[in-house]
């Protein structure tokens, strides 16, 4: 009998463990800047938001376009979600994919890595490697990146007369905290 | 030793459910937008379909300038250079107050009158949470005309040369490419011409805009009389034209029977007609600057 009980807390301690497979973003911001010659743009969503499975290092991410603030105008950010990104076509902005490295999540520390997956933005699918930087704690994961977007790889077109105003190339910066999924 | 085993197959059942499940599919159920209130914005370009307004607001420390030209009507020919001799102007601001609420005034030199009003929204389309199918907004105006009269030995009193206009503009986007609006207005004239007009003049206006490309759009406006002395004696006001946005301006270009750009001069006093070639070439140009 006594055997039997501490399988079964064996086998429930072993639950809890492969159930905390699954982490969930708990507070996601994502800030990009257009550093054109004629105009600085800048807008900051915190509705960043997704899943990371620890077991095959699988992860997917996304922000719904609209929930963008912050430009220089009002006009800015309606030209942004009907001119440019076109949002009730394309809600989101995905990034789906795995991380390269086999880190182990169950040591706490610090980790650069990369994680390789499909970026999905304007309803165009791009590959890509995007590096980051992985902060492990006590059931907490944060996570930091630096990457960037080129328009023309998501097909976002600017016309000539507003060519000065927008860059080619957007910084993004994501800043995200993730937590095991209840 | 049967129920370990069932427990064993249940623990081991439950957590390969939840490695099976697609992690996209998983985040779709903790990200929906079913429990946030989405508002439909930009359901037209700019605060101005072609004569009238539409339901947009300037954004809160939003200006919108526009400068509008109605040119002479086309059926002049060559000698007045189909209308394009003649012209009528109307400048005019629009400040927003909130996001929800604007003021403007404008100038035109048609009759000379002054005009002023205040556009408030009072409902808007949303999906989500909240499901309203349009926006609904508001425009109580005035305008003063400062012409002199024709008869200056007479000595009318200055309300004589107010007008009013109570205007609610109901609009829905259909879709990203279609928008369309109706208005009952009431324009009310404190004096008319003759004892047969009308002081109080109600119209049904309907228009709408059908975008080609994301800056090209196709525009249309009519407002139709309610039956009475005046829509017998004069015209329902149609105008149709194009939208091109470019930045911050958004330039219309439009062909209409009405010659005057504030709603007491083209709903009650349209005389051109359509048929008889009475339309003349118009364009609006409509600057957006944002004084935050």
């Amino acid at each position: 009998m006594r055997k039997t009980l501490i399988l079964l807390l064996l086998l429930f301690s072993a639950k809890q463990s492969l159930c905390q497979d699954i982490y969930t973003v708990s507070n996601g911001k994502v800030h990009f800047t257009s550093d054109a010659p004629l105009e600085l743009i800048e807008a900051e969503s915190d509705q960043l938001n997704g899943l990371l499975k620890i077991s095959d290092r699988s992860f997917v991410f996304r922000v719904p376009m609209k929930t963008f603030e912050g430009f220089n105008s009002a006009l800015q950010q309606t030209h942004f979600n009907e001119n440019y990104l076109e949002s009730d076509k394309h809600p989101y902005t995905t990034f789906q994919g795995k991380i390269i490295e086999e880190i182990d999540f169950n040591v706490p520390g610090t980790y650069n890595v990369r994680g390789k997956g499909s970026f999905t933005c304007h309803g165009i699918k791009q590959e890509r490697i995007i590096k980051c930087k992985i902060v492990i704690g006590q059931n907490k994961i944060k996570v930091n990146s630096d990457f960037t977007v080129l328009l023309d790889d998501h097909n976002i077109k600017i016309p000539s007369v507003v060519s000065q105003k927008i860059a080619e190339e957007i910084l993004v910066d994501i800043n995200l905290e993730l937590a095991p999924k209840k | 030793m049967k129920r370990i085993i069932f427990t064993i197959i249940l623990l081991v059942e439950s957590c390969l459910l939840v490695n099976s499940q697609d992690l996209l599919s998983m985040l779709d159920s903790i990200q929906n937008t079913e429990d946030q209130v989405l508002y439909t914005d930009a359901t037209f370009k700019s605060v101005r379909l072609i004569n009238g307004y539409t339901s947009e607001t300037a954004a809160k420390n939003e200006l919108v300038f526009s400068i509008s030209h109605r040119f002479g009507n086309v059926n002049q020919g060559i000698y007045d250079f189909f209308g394009l001799d003649q012209s009528t102007i109307r400048f005019g601001f629009e400040y927003g107050l909130t996001d929800r609420i604007d003021v403007g005034v404008g100038r035109s030199n048609f009759e000379k009158i002054y005009d002023g009003f205040i556009k408030v929204k009072i409902a808007r389309q949303s999906t989500g949470k909240r499901n309203f199918p349009v926006t609904i907004t508001l425009l109580e105006g005035m305008s003063v005309k400062t012409i002199d009269f024709a008869y200056d030995d007479v000595d009318y009193p200055f309300s004589a040369r107010l007008y009013y206009v109570h205007e609610l503009f109901i609009s829905r986007k259909f879709n990203e490419k279609l928008s369309l609006q109706l208005s009952p207005v009431i324009v009310h004239r404190n004096m008319v011409e003759t004892q047969n007009d009308q002081n109080t003049v109600g119209a049904i206006g309907v228009g709408g805009r059908y975008k080609i490309t994301n800056r090209f759009t196709c525009v249309g406006e009519y407002y139709y009389l309610l039956p009475g002395n005046t829509a017998d004696n004069f015209n329902n006001s149609l105008a149709l034209g194009v939208e091109i946005e470019t930045g911050g301006h958004v330039f219309q270009i439009h062909v209409t029977n009405s010659t005057g750009m504030t709603e007491k001069a083209f709903i009650p006093e349209t005389t051109g007609q359509w048929r008889k070639g009475d339309i003349g070439i118009g364009f609006n140009i409509i600057r957006l600057f944002s004084l935050k």
